[in-house]
């Protein structure tokens, strides 16, 4: 029962960003900076999702992830890096965590 | 080398999941949008017999492709469309169409039922859309249509084009979506060809609006996850240079290799004229005639296909380079009109 009332707050905060995204609360300049921030290095982007102090983003790379590169300019509050699986073995995948202030309050009701 | 997701043994090739052929087999349609790409509209009358088009389909078949998506015009009016579905089924293609809903009824349902998947397409909510459509009931039959498809138990999907003035309506019509039943939504950003050249140049999205938009579809494909699968038509151009090993089939492969290895998808006009990756291509790439495809392909794959290739790896060279997010047919589309880019 937790669970799934804590699954429908989290979809409702999604749904109300959204809507703000949708009717330009975000001026274009922000909108291009949090972007340019997610898109790294030719990185592909498996998912993107947001919490109260930021973006989670995953991220998969059938090569090898050069770290160094990718931490290099980004504060990112948590990094996880892991092999995706038996099925897919060169494919990697990583999970980061990181702070965009400009969100904070949009998905709010 | 990443693998077909149908376990159909081919590689895959492109950016598409599928080896797709895009069949436009009239331009005539019902309605005349005001951003038509294909130009459509009552009183267009190019048709593509079908005489033609049903025998060539065990050649498609052959050269891999494995999907016929239908678009038009409407292609719900095309006379011949219950002949042709039974025809790409007996060669074992799966096919998908495309339509504005004012077909997708009661009356014609052996029809709409003949066909795997159908998308309505969508230009907003009821104002924006009946204003672009140039009809009032536009958007109610549009509306209907989805219901019937869920009514009858097939799977029903919206395809949304997105404007500058439209883009705000996105979240209420994937929540209308949602209420029906609709289990998936396209949404694409508005395409300059056609006649979107002519009266809709003051709607393409800027680059701003298609960071927004790309940004707003993830929100919503997780917003809504489970109910509805929110996809957009726009990618990171630098991660699409990334992943152009999708390509390796068309850029490596030898005189004898299947034509969707080459090009995919495979666009068929309503003029029989065969044409590679989108419906405005510019036609100096076109392949020839469906008629003639058995006959011409393996001279095509000898003569056309090197400088095709050359414009593919300078697309791929020039998205390295691009900041920003690309609607990849489109950004194809565009490198080709330029002739200092297109190796002609």
């Amino acid at each position: 029962m937790a669970d799934s009332i804590a699954a429908s707050t989290a979809k409702d905060v999604q749904k109300a960003l959204a809507k703000r995204l949708a009717h330009r609360e975000l001026k274009d300049d922000v909108i291009t900076a949090i972007t340019k921030r997610i898109v790294r290095d030719g990185l592909k982007i498996g998912g993107v999702d947001f919490c109260p102090y930021g973006i989670c983003i995953d991220y998969f790379s059938d090569k090898r992830i050069l770290v160094d590169k990718i931490l290099g300019g980004e504060k990112y509050r948590v990094v996880r890096l892991f092999p995706y699986g038996i099925l897919v073995d060169d494919l990697w995948r990583m999970q980061v965590e990181m702070q965009v202030p400009e969100l904070a309050g949009l998905g709010g009701r | 080398m990443t693998t077909h997701p149908s376990g159909c043994g081919l590689a895959r090739s492109g950016f598409l999941p599928d080896r797709t052929v895009h069949l436009h087999p009239l331009d005539r349609c019902n309605l005349k949008c005001s951003h038509c790409y294909s130009s459509s509209s009552p009183h267009a009358w190019t048709i593509l017999p079908p005489e033609p088009l049903i025998a060539a389909l065990p050649r498609l078949r052959a050269e891999g492709y494995e999907v016929i998506s239908l678009s038009g015009g409407e292609p719900l009016l095309y006379p011949w469309l219950g002949d042709l579905l039974a025809a790409a089924k007996a060669e074992g293609f799966r096919t998908a169409a495309i339509s504005n809903g004012f077909r997708v009824t009661a009356r014609h349902r052996p029809m709409i039922e003949a066909v795997d998947r159908i998308a309505i397409s969508f230009d907003g909510l009821e104002m924006q859309h009946n204003a672009m459509r140039g009809h009032p009931q536009a958007w109610s039959r549009a509306v209907a249509a989805l219901r019937y498809l869920v009514e009858i138990g097939k799977p029903a999907a919206a395809a949304f084009t997105v404007t500058r003035e439209t883009l705000a309506e996105v979240p209420e019509f994937i929540e209308m979506c949602a209420a029906i039943g609709v289990r998936a939504v396209q949404l694409r950003p508005l395409v300059m060809a056609g006649r979107a050249r002519e009266e809709a140049t003051a709607l393409a999205l800027t680059e701003a609006d298609a960071a927004r938009l790309w940004l707003l579809a993830q929100t919503l494909d997780l917003a809504w996850e489970g109910e509805v699968a929110v996809h957009v038509d726009l990618a990171p151009a630098e991660a699409l240079a990334a992943d152009a090993r999708a390509w390796d089939p068309a850029l490596k492969g030898g005189i004898d290799q299947r034509l969707s290895d080459a090009v995919n998808p495979l666009v068929i006009l309503p003029n029989g004229r065969l044409r590679p990756w989108t419906y405005d291509f510019p036609e100096e790439f076109d392949l020839g005639a469906l008629q003639d495809l058995a006959p011409t392909r393996r001279a095509w794959i000898a003569a056309g296909l090197p400088r095709l290739r050359k414009l593919l790896a300078r697309t791929l060279h020039a998205a390295g380079l691009e900041e920003g997010f690309v609607d990849w047919f489109a950004f194809q589309r565009d490198q080709a009109g330029n002739p200092s880019r297109a190796g002609a």
